[in-house]
């Protein structure tokens, strides 16, 4: 019997807590960037000589607008897509669909995933929700980093993982579905590994 | 709190040494900056006698001596605790490897997308006998996070054998 019908979206969803979480942390990013941003043109302006308290008001004002909107179409952006983005296992391949204004789709076999990472910053352990992220033989791209850490290459790879902030969807190569529960991810993943199983390729010299 | 088992675990274990050769860069971070801290006044006690007496230099260099000596402690429980968590496992069809303590990240890996297998030692680890085993299937992030580091040669040798026997067991299966 197909499972296309009971292995989706609607039986594995995305949690409202990771949607809330995705939003605090965008805000909070916001705020940061634009506490640094006011401060430092307010001191640049006062250098050229703008210090008059009207002219305070009015820059405060729009900074505080601009940081507003941001949020506001980031918070419709981070809703829309959630709504948008829908995921069927099937019993040969993975049909995944997103999209606000433009639509996309892609089939990913079974028999191409390389291997399954299930992820879990500090918050998501707390919350109890985990994300999957699928990964397929090219490169894996496809999250969107928020804040960046320096350092040598690989702690920087790996910090960047910590902070990481998965949208759901495919980017290049990986398709991460993030804010599931554990116990969701994990049944996710033992699905896709009975799949694997069950749809060897041909030619398995390469493992590709 | 106990250690995260498996059947691999308990035949590959990952060595006690791991939490102290872990620690051991913010050791000898620690005892580097400090060396320079003196180094620093002693330079400088000459030049600026009066605002350095040699009791606020004691002070503070006992202060600075407690401080990483807390920060080194603190950087080795987090080790210990890491070491805890740990956990990797060769099922049946893939194999499992789950680490960190505050995102722990777990990878899967299917036998069948192994591409190769790799063993190395940094400076650390040559002097305290440790080696990584590292799996890497056909995506590049994989290399670095599939990894077992901190195992014992025998273990290391022990592991490479098992998956290299599994795996081609697995290529063998699907040609025939």
């Amino acid at each position: 019997m197909d499972n296309r019908l009971f292995v989706n979206e609607e039986t594995h969803p995305i949690e409202t807590a990771w949607v809330i979480k995705d939003i605090i942390y965008i805000i909070i990013a916001a705020m940061f960037f634009g506490v640094f941003v006011y401060f430092y043109l307010l001191l640049r302006a006062s250098e050229k000589g703008y210090n008059n308290p009207q002219f305070t008001r009015i820059f405060t004002g729009l900074i505080l607008a601009g940081v507003a909107a941001f949020n506001l179409i980031s918070i419709i952006n981070l809703i829309l897509r959630r709504i948008n983005f829908k995921y069927n296992f099937g019993e040969q391949d993975i049909l995944l669909k997103q999209g606000i204004i433009a639509k996309s789709q892609r089939q990913t076999f079974y028999g191409r995933i390389q291997n399954i990472k299930i992820k879990q910053d500090f918050v998501d352990k707390l919350l109890n929700i985990a994300s999957l992220v699928i990964e397929t033989a090219s490169d894996g791209g496809g999250a969107a980093t928020m804040l960046r850490i320096k350092g040598r290459e690989k702690k920087a790879e790996k910090d960047m993982n910590r902070f990481i902030i998965l949208l759901p969807g495919f980017g290049t190569a990986s398709i991460s579905i993030p804010g599931l529960s554990y116990q969701n991810a994990a049944n996710l993943k033992n699905f896709i590994m009975e799949r694997i199983k069950s749809n060897p390729i041909d030619d398995m010299h390469s493992g590709l | 709190m106990e250690l995260a088992m498996s059947k691999t675990r308990e035949q590959f274990p990952l060595s006690e040494k791991k939490p102290l050769k872990k620690t051991l860069p913010c050791i000898i971070n620690c005892i580097v900056l400090f060396i320079l801290l003196l180094v620093g006044y002693l330079t400088f006690a000459p030049l600026t006698y009066r605002y350095f007496s040699s009791n606020s230099v004691l002070a503070t260099s006992l202060f600075a001596a407690i401080l990483f000596a807390v920060i080194c402690f603190l950087v080795y429980q987090y080790q210990v605790w890491y070491f805890k968590v740990y956990f990797y496992d060769l099922n049946d069809d893939f194999i499992v490897i789950r680490k960190g303590v505050f995102t722990p990240c777990e990878i899967s890996i299917p036998y069948e997308r192994v591409q190769d297998i790799y063993v190395d030692q940094d400076l650390l680890d040559r002097i305290m006998g440790l080696y990584d085993v590292h799996l890497s299937s056909a995506t590049i992030s994989s290399g670095v996070e599939a990894h077992i580091d901190g195992v014992e040669k025998a273990a290391a040798d022990g592991l490479r054998k098992v998956i290299l026997d599994k795996v081609s067991e697995k290529i063998k299966k699907k040609n025939n």
